[in-house]
């Protein structure tokens, strides 16, 4: 045997806790690694399916389509099918089956399959180009980021032929389709690999510097540089490939069972998280962890051939005295001394220790804060208080209830829901000075108002709460006003109708003739709504989106307003210009029933509806109020237990270097701690130095991680402050406090058992 | 033929208020064969005198010359494989290789050479110094003085062209030291090996042929 590798194997087996420390080290830097490139590209892969599988039948969308643009789209080479619509209501035919009564007009929307589901964003760039297509805000052409966005999914253009800017059409684009992955994995594989590089370096060089004294006098007696380089490369490469070895096994294990856990938490999503094992991402981690190696390994033995060979031999180290102490110091006792001077002069050693702990704070304190205000903000609905809507037709309206009684029945999830009718009308009031002035448009004498028809329990638990009586329209007499001055948005807050006043209302068409300020009126009812209101600042339960409504709404039970739409219905308008209906609801048309729905799982719920929608061809629209914020929350979650998992394995390492460099400069101060105990100092005295030194570099890390986190903080408090606005902070004071604390106490275990490790006289 | 040649050789340290002459214009040769013993009390400079000797340190200023050729104005490579080839260097402290047993330790110049060991040479050496019944040990499980003679074997094995040794005795008994020393003369009579040797002990410096006495970095 070679004598570098037979001196290679004899120093590993003879620092055999060294190696294993240095071995545990590489596996937990390629546990972060692979874990990261694999669960990353796993949960890309499940996204990627269930994206392409949702959308198999198109990929693009472009509605209000003028058939010149239809025309220079439709023979591109690279689509597979095209569907026609002829309005946003209306179905969808393939362009080779169109029904005799389609008409291809300007205004059809155009729904595009593409022939390669991956490349929907370069295909969608080519015909934004052809139509020179710009967006609505940014006066920019339209054009897909193709490097960031994901490759499959659902592009929805709406054009908008009323505005052009030079000549061109304006759109709104809308997305549907998650990022790609890609981007974020490189970004985070770098910061590990930095990460790791420092770690390893540090390792090694402890290493290193154990062997200081064998190096000087191998090169002494004829060892040169690259000799004793081929030395450490050796070891290294022996310790690395076991360590990536170990790494990688536990990084399996340890993706599986995270995926497991995220796939539990995203358990009612439509999302189940495989792992992957791509042959290809192996070797590229393996590719990156065995370069992290070399190059620490490099700068290490660079860093340790810097010492002359005398030094070496010596084993001494040139101390730098410092000549004045720092004010600090005199107040400690002399082990804290002795600790601070200690921890000065080895700011190098415990260097790697205070940036992993800093990384570990900083990242909990923010990442925990950001978490922490999107959950807040995903739980605070605003405008609505149930979780979803459908708006249902005639037919729909005969079978609905078997739909979501069947919901329940199979789901096990709980389920409330209230049946409601709503229309817009115009009104008169008598006397008209009951109405408060701001409630009118201008002079005319009418006003808009709506009336929700509530289903028996919600009228009778209304009418109970505000002890009104049966039979009594209730007025919801608080607007909101919303005027919007340069960016801000600026709210009035006015009651509609003065307090204590009789009066009574007239549902009535209003006439507007060429010059729009004479108004006819044409009573249509004035005999319902009369006498029996009853005003309240509250709302019924289910009905919290009513607060932002700048119309005057009326709550009455479903007899009422039946009675008051076949008034309606038999009460024809005269000419086109006779202004009624101004919502949901045409008075000759069919009219919509809806049905507000509070349910357990929103998610469970939502998969259930479009899935019946969808196989049964359904006529039930649905609005779902609350689904977006509970996705929030779920991948809060996740992000949440990934940024755990990251913590835990960078604190994992932080341990081990600690114990290893705690150990290697106790071997190194050997001499010092004997001449402590000839001096009379005591074990005691010695374990007290070296916690001292632990607590100084705890200290340390801590202040620094709130300095750094302070300006990261603030960016979120902002960013966050776009969404919801509250009173108070949400930085998650106990938990930093609880996590700050333990990591303390687990830094402080170390140092009281390496203490252990102290020889005395 | 002079084998060694230095010429106003100084070493400093440090600067300003913190500066240290080691060495201060130190001139002498040594001759092929000689036995050489530099003698000062502690903090003279001999050690850094042996060390700036034997390549191990670039002075500040002054020349080394083996065989005539200026040692600083080799490449490190080749100062170093030229101390691997034909200076033997023997410390106070031994400084041997702890993971490797007393053969190991001898041949480790040659195999660093990556020359083939002389299986006789080795037996030989190992026979001079009275060591071979301890051939498979580890240093420490050697006294003092068997370590000692361990480091002499490995300054012999690569048959130097001068040996320089550190306090050779330094850090042994009065008996071990005295089998040192006398196994050195036995080297320098026997192979006509060039040694240099420094102490700070009169007695040990005058069985060598010549004494240079140095102090506060001058020869006197």
């Amino acid at each position: 045997m070679k004598i570098e590798t037979k001196l290679t194997f004899n120093n590993m087996k003879k620092n055999i806790k060294r190696t294993i420390y240095t071995t545990i080290s590489i596996a937990l830097c390629a546990f972060l690694i692979i874990t990261t490139l694999l669960v990353t590209t796993s949960i890309s892969n499940s996204l990627n399916e269930n994206i392409s599988s949702k959308y198999n039948d198109y990929h693009f969308v472009i509605r209000n389509v003028d058939l010149d643009s239809f025309n220079k789209i439709k023979d591109k080479e690279y689509i597979a099918q095209i569907y026609l619509q002829e309005n946003d209501e209306g179905q969808l035919y393939e362009i080779d089956n169109l029904p005799a009564s389609f008409q291809i007009t300007n205004g059809i929307n155009i729904y595009i399959k593409y022939d390669n589901y991956k490349k929907v964003c370069t295909y969608t760039n080519n015909i934004f180009e052809t139509l020179n297509l710009t967006y609505v805000e940014a006066n920019k052409k339209c054009e897909l980021n193709t490097r960031l966005l994901n490759s499959c999914g659902l592009i929805d253009v709406s054009i908008n032929a009323k505005q052009y800017v030079d000549n061109v059409p304006i759109c709104q684009v809308r997305l549907n389709f998650t990022y790609s992955l890609d981007v974020m994995i490189i970004i985070i594989l770098l910061i590990f690999s930095i990460l790791s590089i420092i770690i390893l370096y540090n390792a090694f060089l402890i290493t290193m510097n154990e062997r200081k004294k064998e190096y000087a006098v191998l090169n002494s007696i004829g060892a040169t540089e690259s000799q004793i380089l081929k030395m450490t490369f050796l070891e290294n490469t022996i310790i690395g490939i076991i360590g990536i070895m170990i790494g990688f096994f536990i990084s399996i294990l340890g993706s599986y069972l995270l995926l497991r856990v995220l796939n539990h938490i995203a358990d009612s999503t439509i999302y189940n998280f495989k792992l992957i094992l791509d042959i290809k991402y192996i070797i590229v981690s393996f590719v990156i962890i065995m370069m992290n190696i070399y190059i620490s390994s490099l700068i290490s033995s660079i860093r340790a051939n810097s010492t002359s060979v005398i030094q070496g031999i010596k084993n001494n180290k040139q101390i730098k005295l410092k000549k004045n102490n720092s004010i600090f110091e005199k107040y400690l006792p002399i082990e804290g001394k002795l600790a601070f001077k200690n921890f000065k002069r080895n700011k190098n050693k415990y260097r790697i220790i205070t940036i992993l702990l800093i990384i570990c704070m900083t990242s909990y304190i923010t990442i925990s804060t950001y978490i922490n205000y999107e959950k807040v903000a995903a739980n605070l609905i605003d405008e609505y208080d149930v979780d979803a809507e459908l708006q249902l037709s005639e037919n729909s309206n005969k079978y609905y209830k078997s739909i979501l009684d069947n919901y329940v029945n199979t789901s096990g999830d709980k389920m409330e829901y209230l049946e409601y009718k709503v229309m817009g009308l115009y009104a008169l009031v008598e006397p008209e000075d009951a109405l408060i002035a701001e409630c009118r448009y201008g002079d005319v004498m009418h006003f808009p108002i709506q009336i929700i028809g509530l289903d028996d329990k919600s009228y009778n638990g209304y009418i109970t709460d505000l002890n009104a009586n049966y039979g009594d329209y209730i007025i919801y007499n608080n607007l909101t006003q919303v005027e919007r001055e340069g960016e801000e948005y600026i709210y009035k807050y006015y009651t509609a109708f003065k307090a204590n006043y009789n009066f009574n209302l007239k549902i009535a068409y209003c006439n507007y003739s060429n010059n729009s300020e004479a108004v006819e009126y044409e009573i249509i009812d004035d005999e319902t709504l009369r006498e029996k209101f009853t005003l309240t600042k509250e709302l019924p339960n289910g009905y919290k989106e009513v607060n932002n409504t700048e119309k005057i709404t009326i709550f009455t039970n479903m007899d009422t307003f039946n009675h008051i739409e076949e008034k309606i219905n038999i009460h024809p308008k005269k000419d086109r210009y006779q202004q009624n209906i101004w919502m949901h609801y045409e008075n000759t048309s069919n009219s919509g029933n809806f049905v507000k729905i509070k349910c357990g799982n929103i998610i469970n719920f939502s998969n259930y509806i479009e899935n019946m929608i969808q196989k049964q061809n359904m006529d039930i629209f649905v609005r779902y109020y609350s689904l977006e914020n509970k996705e929030k929350i779920i991948y809060m979650n996740i992000l949440e237990l990934i940024l755990r998992t990251i913590i835990l394995t960078i604190i994992m390492i932080g341990i081990i270097n600690s114990i290893n460099i705690i150990n290697a400069s106790l071997y190194e101060r050997e001499e010092e701690f004997k001449a402590l105990s000839r001096l009379g100092a005591t074990k005691e005295n010695m374990n007290k130095i070296l916690i001292y030194e632990n607590i100084y570099m705890f200290i340390k890390a801590t202040i620094i991680s709130i300095i750094l986190s302070i300006p990261i903080l603030y960016k979120i408090i902002q960013y966050m402050e776009k969404t919801i606005i509250l009173d108070k902070l949400l930085i998650p004071l106990t938990n930093i406090g609880i996590f700050i604390l333990l990591l303390f106490i687990i830094f402080l275990v170390i140092a009281i058992y390496s203490t252990k490790f102290i020889k005395e006289e | 033929m002079k084998i060694l040649k230095v010429e106003n050789l100084s070493k400093i340290y440090g600067k300003g208020d913190t500066k240290v002459i080691a060495l201060n214009n130190i001139s002498f040769e040594v001759e092929e064969g000689e036995f050489l013993a530099i003698i000062g009390p502690s903090g003279s400079g001999k050690s850094t005198l042996l060390h700036t000797v034997a390549g191990l340190g670039k002075p500040t200023s002054g020349k080394v010359y083996f065989y005539g050729k200026n040692m600083y104005e080799m490449n490190k490579k080749d100062l170093t494989i030229l101390r691997r080839q034909k200076i033997g260097i023997i410390y106070q402290f031994y400084n041997l290789i702890p993971t490797l047993n007393v053969e190991e330790n001898i041949t480790l110049p040659i195999e660093l050479d990556k020359k083939k060991i002389d299986k006789v040479k080795l037996e030989e050496i190992m026979k001079f110094l009275g060591i071979d019944n301890r051939r498979k040990h580890l240093p420490n499980e050697l006294s003092g003085g068997e370590q000692q003679k361990v480091a002499i074997g490995r300054a012999l094995m690569i048959n130097p062209n001068i040996i320089l040794a550190d306090e050779p005795t330094g850090n042994l008994d009065s008996k071990s030291s005295n089998e040192i020393i006398q196994l050195l003369k036995k080297a320098n009579k026997e192979y006509n090996q060039t040694i240099i040797m420094i102490t700070h002990n009169l007695e040990i410096a005058k069985l060598a042929d010549r004494i240079i006495q140095i102090e506060d970095g001058k020869i006197i």
